[in-house]
């Protein structure tokens, strides 16, 4: 219930006027729709007493009452629209706003919350959640209370015709309503399971599709097609499962709608034999009854309805609810132009509360210094470069940057001054020059090409048939892993940033590219505090100094020559990698 | 393979809507629906018998006030009592029939359907794969498929339309051919608004789909990229280009809303006007005698019940057309042609030992260059051989022949596995002795268990721990709390890189091949589990043949034979020694990985 009154909250402020006018339309549909059986009835009656009185009918009479019907259908018409569009138009309204502040909302929050909630489930719910709220507005708050009208003024009419046969006629809505409701559960249930087993088909041939090569090597068609049927077969079954429950109560609701007419018709025949009742209500009553036939289809829906809204109210809200872990200071400073002194004060830091990730670690890098990240996954060396920027809360400790905490910075102002490469690049489906701009939208197009040749890949560009204009596929399809990343280096390079992160920035492609890339990157180090985090050791050649982290902890740091010498953990990764490639290099060597 | 043409991830008008009638889509759906012809007849006979229980029951309520209340017959009210249970009996009867015949049979269309097209999928040629997007298949199966459930309702339903608007029209001139034609006077008046409405309908209706997607694509490219929108502090701009799609979005839809909203309104006013025609001229009639009462009510219960199936049947209409699009594009994909298929009589390869031959061989995908010219090669059971070279220089091509992911043609030259040209014999008898380990290590969602003894559920426990003890991957799977239950999520994101790899390299082992293939496996590992993997290598590599592309030079030099490829061909092969004494390439190669690995 504290839902749905949020809903309705929501839906509420700044629209009082629409949401008083899509009432007012919607209940002049329903009075317009009441009159016509009421006329109707009307006009036959006259026309039976002056039969039965043996006059001629009463024309002006007739007159004034069919063009009485014609008045409220056309009434009816307008306010039909009205209602329609209205309600629409508000449902729309609603659906702006709560996508606006999801979209907000979400843009803000930690990378903590990112982790929890893929953009799949984000999608989901931004998707069919918001569409359920819409229906909500229509289905919910609009029609609601409209067929609510219906109902009770159809039951006063008729109770108030003649009890008994209006009694009659209501005496089966209670039941109706109460078998569509307890359908209309089930079959939610239904539904729900059919999701889940639509998803799991959907996993199957989403890899089968990704994973195709490995299914052709395997020869294992036969057995994906076996993995696949058995899926495909339960939802064929849920799915006729699904329409016997519905069928067999809409079937049931035919029957007894039609066995209360047939009640009514016989009864109120014999009563006109009895004259208790006169043909003209005879004739109101079946009419009225046919206005009844859709609330009850509806109340059915309405449950449905209510029951998909509160649970996609709950997952919006249970987004939308979530705070940010990271806070800006009440009145932040704004770092500007910092020289790029980075101190770590005994900082510990964890994903899932429990483990950390970070034990209490202390470093201090000066500005301009160059500085390699060294360690197994799982060390702890690329969190560090995620807690600089502040893309998660530390639980402990203090960052400094430029001896300011960065709890106190202005956020955005801290941001600014860090530059990230990461190990998978993001671009977007934007052209090539908007990618590199992506962060100064401002930047004249020379600067761009700029910042493209000192990352080796305005050659590259320039061939391309639309150049610096060409967009990027939605998945990045249309340029390799190596030339994605020489755009990041490129937009890093334009936004020109004080402090620079490089995260694994080389992994994903093969040596030539890395070769490139690290020439590129050693101009654009020059000058700026880089943090260069890596496990493989070729590209840690330019750093001034390496850190090697075990385990969340500081295990060495200091110059190569000093942990060559330690012979410790450094020492250790180092023979690894190097011992081989330094035999080759006697061989060579040898036959010089 | 890359294509640079933006890609329209707008939904086009005739993407949405296709023809009504497709010749083409029908006739190659009509088999499917043809499976089921029973099904579907009895479903249309019930819809029949409903129909024309639906259409009566005017008429018994207009037999009871003419007849029994005119001649006071109580008796006769029973009757109509019973009537109308039995009326009431047949309509729920025949609604159940007609709606459980018709979705049994459109679900068994659909898992027939989805049987084919996955079938048909898995037929289809790597090519295929490299130049189709998932997400585009996946809405095919997923969307379209789906979407055609929509087709056989809708055709019973607009069947159902049209009866009941037969049986209407057939009733009112039953019982008063005058006031009949006065009912349906106002039905041209509807027909040429639907025709005027419909293609604006359709416009407005598509454009707000448009926006809807907008938003959207929008939305998700955000979510994916939020770690770099953040880190650049993009979210105001973003969100103020969100919020024009938002507003954009918004309005479509109202114009939609505007535009969908006119039909029922005239329906409305057109009912009107023709229950006021009947009631006022069928008023004159009673006293002239031409009709009785009873007939009026009967007369306004049909038009209450004449425009709602006019209605329906635009929406079938559009809803009809949707399908139609949906039906022509699973159709385009049952019809992109299969790659060649081993006919019954295609021998199968004897147990392999491992000699392969490849002469002559030249290949390039279509609409590219070559990839590989002229190569030649020999390798002997047992031999390790390393395929060395720059990405782009033809060394996953050629392995992708061996395995048959990509078929050759006579004249591309030929490969010979012992003996056998490898498109003579069965790909089954043929890939059952050949594993091969990718990059990337793709595993499927389940247990470790089931992916390692992958196509193979039968394969007895011992054997799968045979093969992860000898990659050394038996205890980190043991320590995982369900071992090997271990339940992986959709591309094993529960494990490391470095396990993921090292249980597909379980998985390789565990099919026992003759042949192991390991294309760049070690790559994207770190060197933790690389030491695992190299240490065991030795051991598997015994007996075996192998061929390796890798990047590292310990691998490669412990091989027996190197082959440099440059530029799709063979630049130089040998082995370690002789190469490096050669000077050549691979010499060079040497020097970049030792100099990269010197330190200041």
């Amino acid at each position: 219930m504290r839902t749905l009154s949020r809903i309705i909250k929501l839906t509420i402020p700044g629209n009082k006027l629409l949401l008083i006018s899509t009432y007012i339309t919607t209940f002049l549909s329903g009075a317009s729709l009441l009159l016509q059986p009421y006329l109707i009835g009307t006009v036959i009656d006259q026309v039976v007493d002056a039969i039965n009185a043996g006059q001629s009918i009463p024309i002006n009479q007739i007159i004034q009452s069919t063009s009485l019907i014609l008045i409220t259908g056309l009434i009816r018409g307008a306010a039909v629209y009205g209602q329609s569009y209205l309600s629409e138009y508000l449902a729309q309204k609603l659906a702006y706003k709560i996508r606006n502040s999801f979209y907000d909302h979400v843009q803000h929050m930690d990378f903590k919350f990112h982790d929890e909630f893929h953009t799949g489930n984000l999608m989901s719910r931004a998707i069919t959640d918001v569409e359920a709220m819409r229906m909500f507005v229509i289905g919910g708050m609009v029609r609601g209370p409209y067929f609510i009208m219906l109902f009770v003024v159809v039951s006063i009419i008729l109770i108030y015709n003649d009890l008994m046969l209006g009694i009659i006629a209501m005496s089966f809505m209670p039941i109706m309503g109460m078998m569509s409701s307890y359908t209309r559960l089930k079959l939610s249930s239904i539904w729900k399971i059919v999701q889940e087993q639509l998803a799991q088909l959907s996993v199957i041939l989403q890899e089968n599709l990704t994973g195709m090569k490995v299914v052709k090597s395997f020869h294992s068609q036969s057995h994906e097609v076996k993995k696949f049927n058995l899926k495909s077969f339960h939802i064929s079954t849920s799915m006729i499962h699904a329409t016997k429950i519905q069928t067999r109560n809409s079937s049931a609701l035919e029957f007894l709608y039609v066995l209360s007419t047939g009640l009514v018709v016989s009864i109120g025949c014999y009563k006109i034999i009895q004259g208790d009742l006169t043909a003209g209500q005879l004739a109101q009553f079946v009419f009225y009854l046919g206005v009844l036939a859709t609330p009850i289809r509806w109340i059915g829906m309405l449950v449905n309805n209510i029951a998909r809204t509160v649970s996609a109210g709950t997952r919006l809200f249970d987004v939308l609810d979530k705070k940010s872990e990271v806070i800006e200071a009440k009145s932040p400073i704004i770092l500007n132009k910092p020289k790029g002194k980075i101190e770590f004060e005994n900082v510990t830091f964890g994903y899932i509360d429990q483990t950390k990730a970070i034990k209490n670690i202390s470093f201090k890098i000066e500005p301009g210094e160059t500085v390699a990240f060294l360690g197994a996954p799982g060390s702890g060396k690329s969190t560090i470069a995620q807690l600089i920027p502040r893309f998660y809360e530390i639980i402990e400790g203090h960052i400094l940057i430029d001896g300011l905490d960065i709890k106190s910075l202005d956020l955005q102002s801290l941001r600014n001054n860090i530059g990230i490469v990461r190990q998978s690049p993001t671009l977007f489906p934007v052209s090539i020059a908007e990618n590199i701009a992506y962060q100064d939208i401002d930047a004249p197009q020379h600067k761009i090409e700029e910042a493209a040749k000192v990352a080796q890949i305005h050659d590259y560009i320039k061939t391309l048939p639309d150049s610096y204009q060409t967009i990027v596929n939605e998945d990045g399809t249309n340029l390799s892993g190596g030339q994605k990343q020489r755009i990041m280096i490129a937009r890093t390079i334009l936004h020109n940033p004080p402090i620079l992160l490089l995260d694994d920035s080389t992994s994903s492609v093969d040596a030539t590219t890395e070769e490139n890339i690290i020439i590129a990157m050693e101009k654009v180090m020059k000058n700026r505090t880089t943090i260069i985090i890596t496990h493989r050791l070729n590209t840690v050649q330019n750093a001034d100094r390496l850190i090697v982290f075990d385990d969340g902890e500081i295990s060495e740091m200091g110059t190569h020559k000093n942990l060559f010498k330690n012979n410790g953990l450094y020492k250790e990764i180092y023979d690894l990698q190097i011992l081989n490639e330094e035999k080759n290099k006697d061989i060579i060597e040898d036959f010089k | 393979m890359r294509n640079f043409q933006r890609e329209t991830n707008n939904t086009s008008a005739d993407e949405i809507f296709g023809k009504v009638y497709d010749r083409n889509v029908l006739k190659k759906l009509w088999p499917y629906i043809s499976r089921y012809k029973l099904l579907v007849f009895l479903s249309v006979i019930a819809m029949v018998t409903y129909t024309f229980a639906q259409v009566s029951l005017p008429l018994i309520i207009k037999h009871a006030i003419d007849v029994y209340v005119e001649t006071k017959d109580i008796q006769g009210l029973q009757t109509t009592f019973y009537l109308f249970v039995l009326t009431g009996a047949t309509i729920a009867v025949s609604n159940y029939a007609q709606q459980y015949l018709i979705a049994r049979a459109g679900q068994k269309i659909l898992y027939d359907l989805r049987f084919d097209t996955f079938k048909h999928l898995q037929k289809l040629p790597m090519h295929f794969y490299n130049s189709t997007e998932t997400g585009r298949i996946m809405s095919r199966m997923m969307g379209d498929v789906f979407q055609l459930q929509e087709f056989l309702n809708i055709v019973i339903s607009a069947a159902t339309d049209i009866f009941v608007l037969s049986g209407i029209i057939f009733a009112m001139t039953l019982i008063s051919p005058k006031l009949a034609l006065l009912a349906m006077i106002a039905t041209p008046i509807l027909i040429l608004a639907l025709v005027i409405w419909q293609p604006i309908a359709i416009k407005t209706y598509v454009s707000a789909r448009k926006a809807v997607s907008g938003v959207n694509s929008n939305l998700n490219q955000n979510l994916t990229g939020i770690r770099a929108v953040q880190s650049m502090n993009r979210q105001k701009v973003n969100m103020g280009i969100f919020d024009e799609l938002n507003i954009a979005n918004q309005s479509s839809n109202n114009k939609s809303a505007a535009i969908s909203a006119v039909i029922g309104p005239i329906i409305e006013v057109l009912s009107a006007i023709s229950a006021g025609l009947i009631l006022f001229f069928g008023s004159q009639m009673i006293t002239s005698n031409a009709i009785e009462i009873g007939t009026l009510v009967a007369m306004i219960l049909y038009i209450e019940r004449f425009y709602g199936p006019i209605r329906q049947i635009t929406q079938h209409y559009t809803m009809l057309q949707r399908s139609m699009a949906s039906g022509s594009r699973i159709v385009e994909l049952l019809e992109t042609p299969i790659e060649k298929q081993d006919s019954p009589s295609t021998p199968n390869l004897p147990i392999l030992k491992g000699n392969l031959e490849i002469k002559n061989l030249n290949y390039s995908y279509p609409d590219s260059q070559q990839i590989l010219k002229n190569i030649n090669l020999s390798i002997k059971p047992g031999q390790t051989v390393a395929l060395v070279g720059e990405t782009g220089s033809g060394k996953s091509t050629l392995i992708s022949l061996i395995t048959r992911l990509y078929e050759i043609e006579k004249e591309d030259g030929e490969i010979l596995i012992d003996g056998f040209p490898i498109n003579q014999i069965t790909k089954q008898s043929l890939l059952d002795q050949i594993s091969i380990v990718l990059q990337d290590p793709f595993l499927f969602s389940g247990t470790i268990s089931e992916n390692i003894k992958y196509n193979r559920p039968e394969m007895p426990d011992e054997e799968m721990i045979i093969a992860t003890k000898a990659i050394n991957a038996h205890q980190f799977i043991s320590e995982l709390e369900n071992g090997y239950q271990t339940f992986l999520h959709e591309k094993g994101e529960n494990l490391s890189i470095g396990q993921r790899q090292l249980v597909s390299f379980a998985r390789a082992i565990a099919h026992n091949p003759r042949l192991l293939i390991l294309d760049e496996a070690t790559a994207s590992i770190d060197s933790k589990f690389e030491n695992l993997i190299q240490s065991a290598l030795e051991t598997l590599l015994k007996g075996r043949t192998a061929i390796v592309i890798a990047h590292r030079l310990s691998t490669i030099r412990n091989s027996d034979k190197i082959v440099v490829l440059k530029n799709g061909e063979i630049a130089e092969q040998g082995s370690h020694d002789e190469l490096i004494k050669r000077q050549g390439i691979y010499a060079d190669l040497s020097k970049i990985h030792s100099t990269n690995h010197k330190t200041s």
